[in-house]
């Protein structure tokens, strides 16, 4: 992954396009890394190849996703002293009081709902790259 | 019980008494006998005395030896009357009485003449005549002598009488203690008897009653141990079918809005990318997707909030309901600028309850009343408390559309509509929230309301207020 990249965990395709659409639409032109589920998300994470290869930005992480679910990927990436201060947002469909405070509570630095309306969609797209990709610091890479 | 006993002291006594009465009536005839023995005696002392003075006289002629003759005849007559009497009830006794006057009656003129020839100078006692009077006079005391035997023969069978009458007096008193004993003592008896027999009965009543409060105890125990696992059972089942809805809207949550994210998303995209190649028929048809979707997309939000009201835990606290009200108020001004709505919040407005739980039920209510006075011209929303009421009962109040009051039986159920979508837009849940907010405070909530006059909804948060 070259810097700036961002990792979306997200197994709906729809969800994908639109996300990527979306970026698209608020000209975020960082490269968009893509994990359809929660094991795969961590294999990119923690591969071998990964150690030398471009650190995400940000993870834009789903809840419900095959295998591994987006709480269990959370809890693993804040257990692992390489990942421990990668930013992670939840975003997801879910508005289940549960899904938010299980999410902050396993360190989760954003919650943000997935509006079902895509001008909305958009509208979140615009302020989360603007605040993760241009105004948030990002921490440094782990040795 | 004791009357047998009884009767019997009574009878006993009856029949003790009627002994007395014969011992002291026979012992009365021994006296009566004595009595008549002694005025016997008396006459005969009379009639001798007489006798005395007339032989005293005959010899000295002296008046002094004449006088125990006449002292004892004036006695004579009364003291033999007083004997007649005596013995009237005595037939043997009375002919007796008629002898002794009879005798008397015959030595008297003896004795008279005797007296009346003392008189005369010449006297010379004339030795026949005392013989014949001497002969009298004897006769006159084996009268005496008789009529004493008889008396005593009298005396003797009276005197047996009462030693009868007081041994049978003995005896019957005896016999009488013994039977009256026996009596009581067979009463008492039988009465232990009774007792015992009762005393059995009333055991066995309570031996009887204490089985039954036993198997009462054990009916209940039972009954409490049954309900105890129902009472388990049903709270299993129910914690079973609260997880299942749980689960149910957390996949409902999740699943359910990305393909209608999909949907709406995708129609945006084919409107913007395709747009115009299509007619406008096309675009509208394209808006109507993306409507649509939202319009699902609300529902399963209002139905989710529904059913996060019904399954939150209520944590009741203080809670100042104008604030909240006030908050809302604010969000819906800068929400649409464009309203000008005049309203009035009483503040505070406090009352108890969950905070949380009662901002979605104002919110709700606040909604409604903004939403339906977007029509009227100068729109007001009253939101306050009758705090007077017992429990306190909160309003809120708007000018707008209202509604039939023929309809307000369906305005806390959910997806029940009083309006067209295309008047006023809404999923017909928000009531039903609201309603289940104010049930799990224990209290009620009614409406009162005219069409095109505007719509009143109260609210308690206790019990004991309208049903």
């Amino acid at each position: 992954m070259q810097d700036g990249t961002i990792l979306l965990v997200e197994d709906n395709q729809d969800d994908v396009d639109l996300t990527l659409r979306a970026f698209k639409k608020n000209n975020i032109g960082n490269k968009v890394v893509i994990a359809r589920d929660g094991v795969e998300a961590l294999d990119l994470l923690f591969s071998a190849s990964a150690a030398d290869a471009p650190w995400p930005v940000v993870v834009l992480l789903d809840l419900k996703l095959p295998r591994i679910d987006g709480l269990e990927v959370l809890r693993k990436i804040r257990a692992d002293e390489r990942t421990r201060t990668l930013p992670v947002v939840v975003l997801t469909s879910s508005d289940e009081q549960r899904d938010l405070i299980e999410s902050y509570n396993l360190g989760a630095n954003s919650y943000v709902r997935k509006p079902v309306d895509f001008g909305g969609f958009l509208e979140a797209a615009r302020q989360l790259g603007l605040y993760w990709l241009v105004l948030n610091q990002a921490p440094p890479r782990p040795a | 019980m004791l009357v047998v006993p009884l009767l019997l002291m009574v009878a006993l006594a009856a029949a003790l008494i009627v002994q007395v009465r014969a011992l002291v009536d026979a012992t009365e005839w021994v006296d009566h006998t004595d009595e008549v023995t002694a005025t016997a005696s008396r006459l005969e002392r009379l009639c001798v005395d007489m006798e005395t003075g007339v032989r005293g006289y005959l010899l000295m002629h002296d008046p002094v030896f004449r006088a125990p003759y006449d002292d004892s005849r004036r006695e004579l007559e009364p003291v033999l009357a007083t004997l007649a009497a005596l013995v009237a009830d005595n037939a043997t006794q009375v002919l007796r009485v008629a002898d002794l006057r009879a005798a008397i009656g015959r030595w008297m003129p003896l004795a008279e003449s005797a007296l009346a020839r003392r008189e005369q100078p010449n006297w010379q006692v004339s030795v026949p005549d005392q013989h014949a009077a001497r002969a009298r006079f004897n006769d006159l005391r084996r009268q005496f002598d008789a009529f004493r035997a008889g008396e005593v023969l009298l005396r003797d069978s009276r005197t047996a009488t009462a030693r009868a009458a007081a041994r049978r007096t003995t005896r019957v008193t005896i016999g009488a203690a013994l039977l009256l004993g026996l009596a009581l003592a067979l009463a008492g008896a039988r009465q232990l008897g009774v007792v015992v027999k009762q005393y059995g009965t009333l055991l066995g009543a309570e031996r009887e009653r204490s089985r039954a409060l036993a198997a009462a105890e054990a009916a209940l125990r039972d009954l409490n141990a049954r309900l105890e696992g129902q009472v388990s059972r049903r709270t299993a089942d129910l914690t079973a079918s609260n997880r299942e809805l749980e689960s149910f809207c957390y996949a409902v949550s999740h699943d359910l809005r990305s393909p209608l994210r999909g949907i709406a998303g995708f129609a945006q995209v084919l409107a913007e990318d395709y747009g115009p190649t299509l007619d406008d028929e096309g675009r509208r048809h394209l808006d109507r997707v993306r409507t649509g979707a939202l319009r699902m997309s609300q529902l399963i939000d209002d139905l989710l909030e529904l059913s996060r009201v019904t399954r939150s835990p209520l944590a009741k606290q203080p809670v100042d309901l104008g604030a909240l009200a006030a908050a809302i108020i604010e969000r819906l001004r800068a929400a649409d600028e464009s309203r000008s709505v005049d309203v009035v919040v009483a503040r505070p407005m406090l009352a108890s309850g969950d905070a949380r739980l009662l901002e979605v039920a104002l919110e709700n209510l606040v909604d409604n009343a903004w939403k339906y006075t977007r029509l009227t011209p100068s729109a007001r929303i009253e939101i306050g408390v009758d705090a007077a009421a017992t429990p306190a009962v909160y309003h809120v109040r708007d000018n707008g559309a209202g509604f039939d009051m023929a309809f307000a039986g369906k305005l806390f159920q959910p997806f029940q509509r009083l309006h067209t979508e295309a008047e006023f837009e809404g999923t017909g849940i928000g009531l039903a929230t609201v309603q289940r907010v104010i049930e799990r405070h224990g209290g009620a909530v009614w409406a009162k309301a005219a069409p095109s006059r505007g719509a009143e909804i109260f609210f308690t948060l206790e019990p004991g207020g309208r049903t």
